[in-house]
């Protein structure tokens, strides 16, 4: 007999479709945010982690080398790891150009972990057959295709190689730089002599074996990994060993997210949490209220407050049932589409970015059991009320009247008003729940608005780049390198081809100082602690002062400082502070020796020149000297304070900070620098060109880049626009997301309020219409009503926005320099208007659809 | 026996589980890599057994429980001690049988009861009798008397006589309405419900009655349609409706008049008798259908008061009942309703 | 013996000065197997006797005895399982569930119980009340009457205590009012029910076989008048 409750539950179910198509509206509301910003945050970090992986080239979850095959077998038979891949390091190839390409003997396993599967064609199973990237290819002279012979150089063991090989497959290049050209282990067994063992006597890898792989379980990787290689028999520590294995974890794949990270999901976990209880609460306050009658009579014949509660959490259990699929499907979808929206900000700063998310069981679980949480929370009260309500009450239950009745008179034609008005108070906690959502999407909207207004497009622009175009070698615009050579400056033929195109104007090339250059250096007085170290990448020696600041050395011992050259007119662009500040008067003055030009890096926040980096005044002097020699004794004319554009472009800083350091950075005129420094390098050219001709110019540097010289980049003062301005659509995607998710919350609260309010005062209406009352009065009263929840909400909603605007938001905005506080208060008027529309439109539209038919009929049914 | 059946399955169920456990610990001991998951098959299994032992244990307690609980209820019941009653209202299974238990309890008290009342309606119905035959047999006596023990003329004699015939009529009267009533009250009679037309058995009934309403030139309505039937007893139903009928023409004044209308409900065929006699006052609505009753006003009248007490039982033991709506000086009306 | 018995039963509503006597000082026993009317003006505090009795409302003072048991010493929850196995309810609006099928709801209260269907009582129950052919509509199929012969036996279904029927045939009409009264008060003979109702109809309260009479919270009249001894 216990299934007539169930089919109860059942058929109650589908008599309040109405009531349930909200319910489950509701749930399926909170479970698309959850599933949503579940979905970006998972997507977000896989993400994260494949652009990281691909970086390193390697998705396992470690590495370890220079095994012997025994060894390696012996890995391959322990049950430490999921997936052991095998690599046999051969060396990289002699017959390159540009393009690094390391050669190895690879199993399938290993080329998964590290991207390099042949995308066309198949992988080499011949001992002649090899598969490489396309640029490694193109860069040995030969075109991507399977079955193409290529001829490869290369060194193993003192003895110099050059093998005939066939293409059996190849893939497209992760990066520019580096890539990898893999033969079978069929190429191991046809030359045993490349492959012998001799790592212990000199340290020479080719022979060794090397194993990416990943494991099941992740915890304690590091401890394990060296617990391992003791039982192979390496000795992980030393470097110099002659059993030296190396074991490293891939921090890429094994990332940990930050606690501010961790923070905001949580935040807007909370957020969304407290949204969803707000909306379900509502609807399942409203179900219980209109259907009170209903339990007392339940509870009149004998129903028990145990079984009224099951039958409330059974039908709650349907409708999640129904409502969290529903919003699982589309929240994945939702967060998959706002991803790379989400992803644009970084991508920017992050070339090849993978934005996409799996459909992963975890997330389903985690959004599903986040929103059943929230189901469960939210209907806790209006269970207890249902299965509480004393049985003869709930017939004469009425929602109650506000407290205070104001008994003051008013005009005849205020009434209606005054009607509407104290009809609002009936219920108060509800009345507080659709105001809070009304108004937190108004506060959230303009807070969203103003941080996003308040983002200076301009000044961020103007900072990463002064001139339209800029072009560069690629290498400059790495984040993991750097310009610090002469091989990676802008070929002359480069600049001449740019410089002939139609449109430019104010061309020049800009000379910056090399590690290469350590002969020239520079002294300004200024004292270091002695303490040193050499950087790896550029092999100068950097010494420090007090403060920590690190400078880059000459070979003297001296400052190597970074030094520009550059065009009079690329000179009138920068920022001239201090000393002299005409620029044409200055390069006049620097053209005949009689000074130099100081740069100071500025703080951000308020663009004055940094104090710390602001090492000499005007007036003194700094002591020029050339391979130990004093050549020149010049004084500063001039301070400038610097954009990232003067010191290299966009964001980038490497090459700044593999060569000088925080050392002067000096500028003088191209004649100067070339009579100084003996084969200068250019470092960057950059122009503006004529109105009309940027698009132009933008396809004419694509193309030149793809079909003549890869090596080079450019930024353009469009793109640095465009990346502002995609940081700005972000801030303005969220805040409105977030925002547009309680405006819906709170109207479809508003909905279901109005429309319970018109079916459960059926007969009130009907009442009043049977006295006298016109049906135009009455829509005016229930217009009345949802302007009034929706007037009031927005009133409190400006009020705190603008609270808001003025305090927590401009101080956010403050702290980072790209932003410029603007107070705005339109997005909040634009919500508030739709909301004061949808307020208006809704009742009407209700009271049309469930108020029809004659006053009697209306009586009628209200019984 | 059951129970010891369920305590061999019960060690069935028990080797079962921890064999199978051990065999999948012997298959699976190799291929696992941790010692820890391998650990767990056993140690699972143990669990299960614990819990299974731990639920056993628990459903016993509750079966046991639950017998005493009744055997305790029926013990109180058999001493004549009712057990306390919100006992009865706790929400479980054993309280519903404790509740079920002392209702029948109840139904039986109430049985023994209701044959207590039996006996004691027919010896105040035998007190009735005596009473009522008291008087007529009295006068007899009287006449008897007389007649034997004083000489009187011939025409003295046969005025006796006719007196003491008159006597006689009246007893044997009294003592057909008595037997009537006794054979009702105490449900020695069938009735013999059929499906007939119910035009019929009005008829009969106003036969009966036609003579004397002529007599007091009463005019007498029926609406009835010939084709309404109802399912009753012809002959009790027509001496119930007899008797209102007659009370009707008693207490109608000369030139009045009485319907009959008949009008077939939903559940119910409502028959209306509707005299313009001198009517009831609304106290004494309940008192009409008394034995014996008569009211103060008709005391002149003749009359025993038994005719709307026996209609009345007739019509309920048909599972009918008569209601009545009376307006004094105006007139009655007596609603008979009769099952469909 | 009484299946109800009453002795100063007060019953006050709200406090302060807008506290309402509903039943004021009230005493009054009730016949097991009786037929009992409880008569008067509105306002007189009809309703809330029954609803008390029925252990809907807790008193404010006096004694109540239902069936042997002092309601004011029962739980919220014993007062409903009191509600569910012992009293029977028919309303002047039926209150039927209206997605549950008339068989349905007539063996609501059994469900509730977890019980068993006893499908002859049931049977029979459905023959008197005439709701044969009806058991498998929906109560908004059938007509005012039927509804309530509906609720009838819903009330009757787990063999209460007592029925208690507050204005049953105050939503039908004359006839059909009729009707219902003659089934209820039937059905409430065969099956050996103890009836309390309350009406302001007198033709319907002389099928009664007493009759409570109140003002102002106070019994006025008692009259237990029996016409005719039960069959």
């Amino acid at each position: 007999m216990e299934d007539m409750l169930r089919v109860l539950t059942r058929r109650s179910f589908r008599a309040g479709k109405a009531r349930n198509l909200m319910a489950v509206l509701a749930i399926a509301l909170t479970a698309v945010l959850f599933t949503a910003i579940t979905a970006i945050v998972m997507g977000a970090l896989e993400s994260f982690t494949l652009t990281m992986q691909m970086q390193k080239m390697s998705r396992s979850d470690g590495e370890i080398r220079y095994m012997t095959r025994e060894q390696f077998e012996e890995l391959r038979q322990s049950d430490f790891a999921k997936e052991v891949g095998l690599r046999i390091p051969v060396g990289f190839l002699t017959n390159g150009r540009r393009h690094n390409v390391e050669f190895d003997v690879e199993d399938e396993i290993q080329a998964k972990l590290t991207f390099c599967m042949p995308v066309y064609g198949s992988v080499p199973l011949r001992a002649n057959e090899v598969v490489a990237s396309d640029l490694a290819l193109r860069d040995l002279g030969v075109e991507p295709k399977v079955g193409a012979e290529v001829t490869v150089a290369f060194t193993a063991h003192g003895r110099e190689y050059v093998l005939p090989m066939v293409v059996s497959g190849w893939y497209e290049a992760l990066n520019g730089q580096m890539s990898v050209m893999w033969a079978g282990t069929a190429f191991r067994d046809a030359y045993p002599e490349i492959f012998c063992y001799t790592f212990p006597e000199d340290h020479d890898m080719t022979g060794t074996y090397f194993s990416d792989f990943t494991v099941g379980s992740k915890g304690h990787l590091e401890e394990r990994l060296r617990e391992l290689v003791f039982d192979l028999g390496g000795d992980p520590d030393d470097a110099n060993a002659p059993d030296y294995m190396q074991a490293v974890v891939n921090t890429a794949t094994n990332v940990r997210p930050s606690p501010f990270q961790a923070g905001a999901v949580v935040f807007f976990g909370l957020l969304f949490m407290a949204c969803g209880y707000l909306l379900i609460f509502n609807v399942f306050d409203i179900a219980v209220m209109r259907e009170i009658r209903r339990f007392g009579l339940y509870r009149t014949i004998g129903m028990s407050r145990r079984q009224v509660r099951g039958l409330m959490n059974r039908q709650a259990l349907w409708l999640s049932l129904l409502g969290i699929p529903m919003g699982l499907v589309i929240g994945f979808f939702a967060g998959r589409a706002a991803l790379p929206l989400m992803m644009s900000m970084v991508a920017t700063e992050y070339q090849n970015i993978a934005a996409d998310v799996s459909p992963s069981p975890l997330l389903f679980l985690i959004a599903g059991t986040l929103t059943g949480m929230t189901v469960f929370a939210s209907t806790r009260r209006p269970v207890r009320i249902a299965a509480n309500i004393p049985p003869m009450e709930a017939f004469c239950y009425v929602e109650r009247g506000g407290g205070r009745r104001a008994t003051r008179k008013s005009a005849l034609g205020a009434d209606i008003r005054r009607l509407a008005w104290s009809n609002l108070g009936r219920n108060r906690r509800r009345t507080a729940f659709i105001m809070l959502s009304l108004m937190l999407c108004v506060v959230l909207l303009n807070c969203a608005g103003t941080a996003s207004d308040s983002l200076d497009v301009e000044k961020e622009t103007a900072f990463m780049i002064r001139t339209d175009f800029a072009v560069v070698n690629v290498v400059s615009t790495s984040n993991t390198k750097g310009f610090f050579r002469h091989t990676d400056a802008l070929r002359p033929e480069t600049i001449e081809e740019i410089a002939a195109r139609p449109g430019v104007t104010g061309g020049s090339g800009i000379y910056k100082n090399t590690a290469e250059d350590a002969d020239v250096t520079y002294d300004f007085g200024h004292s270091l602690t002695g303490e040193t170290f050499v950087n790896d990448d550029s092999g100068l020696t950097f010494g420090f002062d007090e403060i920590y600041n690190s400078y880059g050395l000459g070979n003297d011992g001296r400052f190597i400082c970074n030094v520009y050259g550059m065009e009079e007119v690329a000179l009138a662009r920068m920022d001239l502070r201090e000393g002299e500040r005409d620029a044409h008067a200055l390069y006049e003055k620097m053209s005949k020796g009689e000074g130099v030009l100081v740069g100071v890096p500025v703080d951000r926040r308020d663009m004055s020149l940094n104090p710390i980096m602001d090492l000499v005044e005007v007036g003194e002097r700094i002591q020029v000297y050339k391979d130990g020699v004093p050549v020149l004794d010049l004084p500063v004319l001039a301070k400038a304070a610097l954009s990232s554009d003067d010191e290299e472009i966009g964001y980038t800083a490497n090459g700044v900070n593999e060569v000088g350091g925080d050392g002067l950075f000096l500028y003088f005129p191209s004649r100067v620098f070339e009579e100084l420094y003996d084969d200068p390098a250019v470092y960057k050219y950059s122009f503006d060109v004529e109105e009309g001709y940027e698009e132009e110019m933008t396809e004419f540097l694509e193309d030149y880049m793809e079909e003549t010289d890869p090596d080079i980049n450019y930024l353009s003062a469009r793109a640095a626009r465009e990346s502002s301005e995609g940081t700005q659509k972000m801030i303005r995607f969220v805040g409105g997301f977030v925002g547009l998710i309680f405006g819906l919350a709170g109207v479809l609260n508003l909905i279901n309020t109005i429309v319970t309010s018109i079916l459960t005062r059926r007969h009130e209406f009907a009442t009043m219409e049977s006295v006298g009352m016109t049906r135009g009065q009455l829509t005016k009263m229930i217009v009345y009503e949802g302007v009034f929840y929706a007037a009031g909400a927005c009133l409190l909603g400006l009020i705190l926005a603008a609270v808001l605007n003025l305090t927590l938001v401009k101080r956010m905005v403050d702290s980072m320099w790209q932003f410029t506080f603007r107070f705005t208060l339109t997005p909040a008027l634009g919500a508030c208007g739709v909301l004061l529309l949808v307020a208006a439109v809704v009742p009407a539209a209700a009271l049309g659809c469930f108020h029809k038919g004659s006053i009697v009929e209306q009586l009628r049914m209200a019984e | 026996m059951r129970k010891y059946g369920g305590k061999w399955e019960w060690t069935a169920i028990l080797l079962c589980l921890t064999a199978f456990c051990l065999i999948l610990a012997g298959m699976l001991w190799d291929c696992l890599p941790v010692p820890v998951i391998r650990m767990m098959i056993p140690g699972s299994g143990i669990f299960i057994l614990l819990l299974t032992a731990l639920w056993r244990e628990r459903q016993v307690r509750k079966e046991t429980d639950f017998a005493n609980r009744i055997c305790d209820t029926v013990d109180a019941l058999m001493d004549g001690r009712v057990p306390p009653a919100y006992h009865f209202y706790e929400d479980t299974r054993a309280s519903r049988v404790q509740g079920k238990l002392l209702q029948y309890y109840d139904c039986m008290r109430e049985g023994q009861k209701q044959s207590e009342e039996d006996r004691q309606n027919i010896q105040e119905l035998v007190s009735d009798i005596s009473h009522q035959v008291k008087t007529p047999v009295a006068n007899i006596r009287m006449f008897t008397d007389i007649l034997q023990e004083h000489s009187l003329s011939h025409e003295k004699q046969t005025e006796f006589l006719e007196a003491m015939n008159a006597q006689i009529d009246k007893l044997d009267f009294l003592m057909q309405a008595l037997i009537k009533m006794s054979r009702l009250e105490t449900g020695t009679f069938a009735l013999h419900m059929e499906e007939c037309s119910l035009y019929d058995t009005i008829g009969q009934a106003v036969n009966a009655v036609w003579a004397k309403a002529e007599e007091k030139r009463i005019r007498m309505e029926v609406e009835c349609d010939s084709r309404v039937t109802v399912k009753h007893d012809r002959k009790w139903t027509a001496e119930a409706l007899g008797n209102i009928l007659d009370n009707a023409v008693k207490y109608t004044p000369e030139n009045g008049a009485v319907g009959v209308r008949v009008r077939p409900w939903h559940f119910y065929t409502r028959i209306d008798i509707s005299d313009t006699g001198i009517g009831i006052a609304a106290e004494h609505y309940h008192d009409v259908f008394k034995r014996f009753y008569r009211a103060r006003e008709v005391a002149s009248m003749e009359g025993v008061g038994l005719g709307l007490s026996l209609a009345r039982s007739i019509i309920t033991r048909q599972k009918g009942y008569i209601s009545m709506k009376s307006e004094v000086g105006k007139g009655t009306v007596f609603s008979v309703f009769l099952l469909n | 013996m009484d299946i109800v018995r009453i002795r100063n039963l007060k019953k006050y509503f709200g406090s302060g000065e807008h506290r309402v006597k509903a039943l004021d000082g009230l005493s009054l026993s009730i016949e097991k197997g009786r037929f009992t009317v409880i008569v008067g003006a509105s306002g007189s505090g009809k309703t809330t006797l029954l609803n008390t009795i029925g252990g809907l409302y807790r008193p404010t003072a006096g004694e109540i005895l239902v069936d042997g048991v002092n309601l004011a010493e029962l739980s919220e929850d014993q007062l409903t399982v009191f509600r569910r196995r012992r009293v029977g309810f028919v309303f002047q609006d039926y209150r039927l569930i209206p997605e549950l099928t008339v068989r349905e709801n007539i063996l609501f209260p059994l469900a509730l119980d977890d019980a068993r269907v006893d499908e002859v009582f049931f049977g029979k129950l459905a023959g008197c009340l005439g709701l044969g052919g009806k058991l498998d509509a929906f109560p908004y199929r059938l007509s005012g009457g039927e509804q309530q012969c509906a609720a009838i036996a819903r009330a009757l279904i787990t063999r209460p205590a007592i029925v208690l029927a507050d204005e049953p045939t105050g939503s039908l009409d004359v006839k059909t009012g009729q009707n219902v009264m003659g089934l209820l008060k039937m059905t409430v003979e065969v099956f050996h029910q103890t009836l309390l109702v309350i009406t302001h109809d007198l033709e319907l309260a002389q099928m009664a076989e007493s009759v409570v009479r109140l003002r102002d919270g106070k019994t006025e009249v008692q009259k237990c008048d029996l016409c005719v001894p039960g069959v």
